[in-house]
This record gives structure tokens, C-alpha cells and sequence, in this order.
């Protein structure tokens, strides 16, 4: 990745970026998988949020949701896909690479000209 | 969102089962209490644990959610003795979870270092009874044991000469402390040494005691006199009693913190990410 790191926080996927999506899938990335009670606690969305941010990570196929019936109620599992486990670990190192470039980084010196008018 | 945010994020979602402490821990040191007690004591405190963890397993669900943890065995990992690929695994079948490899090394480790030291200490005979609520005496047998070869080729005779029964008591209650203690320790470790110091003071307190109670052999003396600091932890180092409630009430401490520290990652008040 190159340019100032203004740019390359620009360039940062913004779907797991949201700070929802990256909550959501960080509990997902430390276990197989987990229903959905779990990750409404765990996160503090309300259910129409939880809800809405899943089919954005399960239409962009970074979560994959599966429904059963458990005691006649129905139970969400949600679980982090291959793709999603490697676009998470890819957004944590470009994350690195803009933490290091930012405490190298530094402002270029503008050179004030008067004018001659 | 902040790193410490998704850091707490990221451990409860990996250690939700075993912070479930209403299920494991607090059970566990009930029925450790319990064996302190009388027969019919017993069969309550079993009984009252056995109910706890099926209520509390009924309450986690409900209130929490489910976790599921990764596989023990790693589907696909190929190996030099398995090339054409990880052999289907059956149906509900795990092998030994992560957590209880991690635990089941450390609480070996810890009891086969403690089964040697206690080989080489001196006989000592303790004198006093528990049940009566005296305080201990410890005596130091004076016998020439070493002269007999190494005292390590049976943890039992001492130098060709049996142990004490009163010796064995105390002996059994160090032997409480240590795998106590290992597990205390086993579990921190499990946890990255990290939000679990509750169990990392639990296991230097019981492996300190244990270490303590190995080492009387050495700190007793022939005439019954011992350091007045020594004297003081006398009773928990000899009598298996008093072990039985130590090592019971840091187990449901444990549990307790545990149960805690999971409520108030996923409490009401924990709410940490913007709409």
C-alpha cells in the first residue's frame, strides 16, 4: 500500500471498518460459531441493528448464517466464512501498515511564496 | 472502536464456556466443601451441585446465548501419516479439548514434581488431632533413612522405612494443594496470563503451601520446636480438612469471579459499540 496515510485510511475496506461489523466479526474470528442472543450481548446493538449488519457481511459472503429450531424457537448461528476470516486478518495488517507509516509520517513543508501582484 | 474494546470482544467470545462459572467452578468447590463434612453432607453438597450446573448451564443459554468453540482436532491438517487427508470425525465425537490438554499438562507436571520432592524430605510425624480441633505438632523422626540409597525409588517407604499415617495425612493434604493449584495455574495459562489473575493468586497461594508442606521435613526438628511463622500455617499444612476448605473456597471464589467477569463483559452495561 503507498501514499500518506490519509490515503491508505481512505483506501481501508469500509465494510469491515464500521465499528459493528468489526465488533461482530471479531467475536466470530475467536470462536467456531455463535448465535445470535450471543452476539446481540456481546456487541450492545439492538436487534435490528445485529440484524442489519449481518446481511451486509452475509450478502458480501463474510458470514454464513445458518437457522434451526431448538425446543420450537428458531436459533441463528452465525459463523465466520474462509473469506471472511481472510479479509478480516488482511484488514488487521493493512491496520499495521498504516499504524507504522503514520508514526514515520510527516507533514511536507509548504514553501510560502509572496506574491507579487 | 477502541483496541481494548475489541480485545475484551475477542476473549469473552473465545472463553465463554469456561467463564461460565456458575457451571464449573462453583459446583466444584461446593462438593469440595461438602467432602469436609459428614456423609449425609456430602451427598447434599453433590447433589446441590449437580442441580446448579444443570440451572446454570439452562441460564447461560438463556441469558447469553451459545458459543461454539473450534474443534479439538484440526480437519484440515494433513499429516505424513495421514496423506490422503484428516480421517472424517464422527458425529459428536471430540477429541481432548484445547482446555483440558493445557490443564491436563500442567496438573501433571505439578504432581510429578511434587512426588519427587516429597521423597527426599525427612519423615516427619504429626502429632495433634484435627477432629478435636487441636493445634498440630510437627516432629522430625530422627532416623538414618539416607543411609539406605536413594529415598526416591518408592514415593511411599522412606529409605526402606514406611511413612507415618499422621505424615500420609499431611502429605494428602499438600497433595490437594498442588492439583488445585496446577489447575488454577493451568487455566491461567489457558487464558494468555491475561484478565484471569484471579486464578493466577489462587495458584500461587495452594502451590505455596504446598511447597511449604513439602519442605516440613527439613523445618521440623527432633524436639517438636518449630519457626513461630511456620507454626501459624501448622493446620492447613497437615491436617486435609483444612486443606479440603482452602482449596474448596478458592475453587468457588474462582467460579464466583469468573461468573462475574462474564456478566459484566456481556451485562447491560457493557455496551460498547455506536449504532
Amino acid at each position: 500500500m503507498s501514499g500518506t496515510p490519509f490515503e491508505q485510511l481512505a483506501n481501508l475496506d469500509r465494510l469491515v471498518h464500521d465499528p459493528a461489523r468489526l465488533a461482530i466479526l471479531t467475536a466470530l474470528s475467536a470462536c467456531e460459531r455463535a448465535d445470535f442472543l450471543f452476539l446481540l450481548r456481546i456487541t450492545g446493538l439492538t436487534k435490528g441493528n445485529l440484524s442489519s449488519h449481518l446481511s451486509k457481511l452475509e450478502e458480501a459472503k463474510l458470514v454464513e448464517i445458518e437457522k434451526r429450531f431448538v425446543a420450537k424457537k428458531t436459533q441463528t448461528l452465525i459463523r465466520l466464512s474462509t473469506e471472511g476470516r481472510e479479509t478480516l486478518e488482511s484488514y488487521w495488517e493493512e491496520m499495521e501498515t498504516l499504524r507504522k507509516s503514520a508514526a514515520g509520517w510527516q507533514p511536507q513543508k509548504i514553501a510560502l511564496v509572496p506574491s507579487t501582484g | 472502536m477502541e483496541t481494548t474494546a475489541l480485545e475484551r470482544i475477542r476473549f469473552t467470545a473465545q472463553h465463554f464456556n469456561d467463564l461460565q462459572g456458575l457451571r464449573y467452578g462453583v459446583p466444584l468447590g461446593l462438593i469440595t466443601l461438602g467432602w469436609v463434612g459428614a456423609t449425609p453432607l456430602r451427598v447434599v453438597s453433590v447433589l446441590g451441585a449437580l442441580l446448579l450446573m444443570v440451572g446454570a448451564k439452562w441460564y447461560y443459554r438463556r441469558t447469553f446465548g451459545e458459543v461454539e468453540t473450534p474443534p479439538a482436532d484440526d480437519p484440515g491438517e494433513l499429516s505424513v501419516f495421514n496423506l490422503a487427508g484428516p480421517v472424517p470425525r464422527i458425529e459428536g465425537f471430540r477429541q481432548v479439548s484445547p482446555v483440558l490438554r493445557h490443564l491436563l499438562t500442567t496438573v501433571l507436571t505439578a504432581v510429578f514434581l511434587f512426588s519427587f520432592f516429597q521423597s527426599i524430605p525427612p519423615n516427619i510425624e504429626v502429632q495433634g488431632s484435627e477432629s478435636l480441633g487441636q493445634h498440630p505438632q510437627v516432629v522430625r523422626e530422627s532416623s538414618s533413612s539416607s543411609f539406605f540409597g536413594p529415598s526416591f525409588i518408592s514415593p511411599l517407604p522412606h529409605g526402606g522405612e514406611m511413612r507415618p499415617p499422621s505424615m500420609l495425612r499431611a502429605v494428602f493434604a499438600q497433595t490437594m494443594y498442588v492439583l488445585y493449584g496446577s489447575f488454577f495455574l493451568g487455566l491461567w495459562l489457558w487464558r494468555g496470563r491475561r484478565r484471569s489473575e484471579h486464578h493466577l493468586a489462587f495458584a500461587a497461594l495452594l502451590l505455596g503451601l504446598s511447597a511449604l508442606g513439602t519442605a516440613l521435613g527439613y523445618i521440623a526438628r527432633a524436639d517438636g520446636e518449630i519457626a513461630r511463622i511456620f507454626d501459624l500455617f501448622l493446620p492447613a499444612l497437615v491436617y486435609p480438612g483444612v486443606a479440603l476448605l482452602l482449596c474448596g473456597s478458592a475453587m468457588f471464589l474462582a467460579g464466583l469471579f469468573d461468573h462475574w467477569q462474564l456478566v459484566a463483559a456481556l451485562g447491560p452495561t457493557s455496551r460498547q459499540v455506536e449504532d
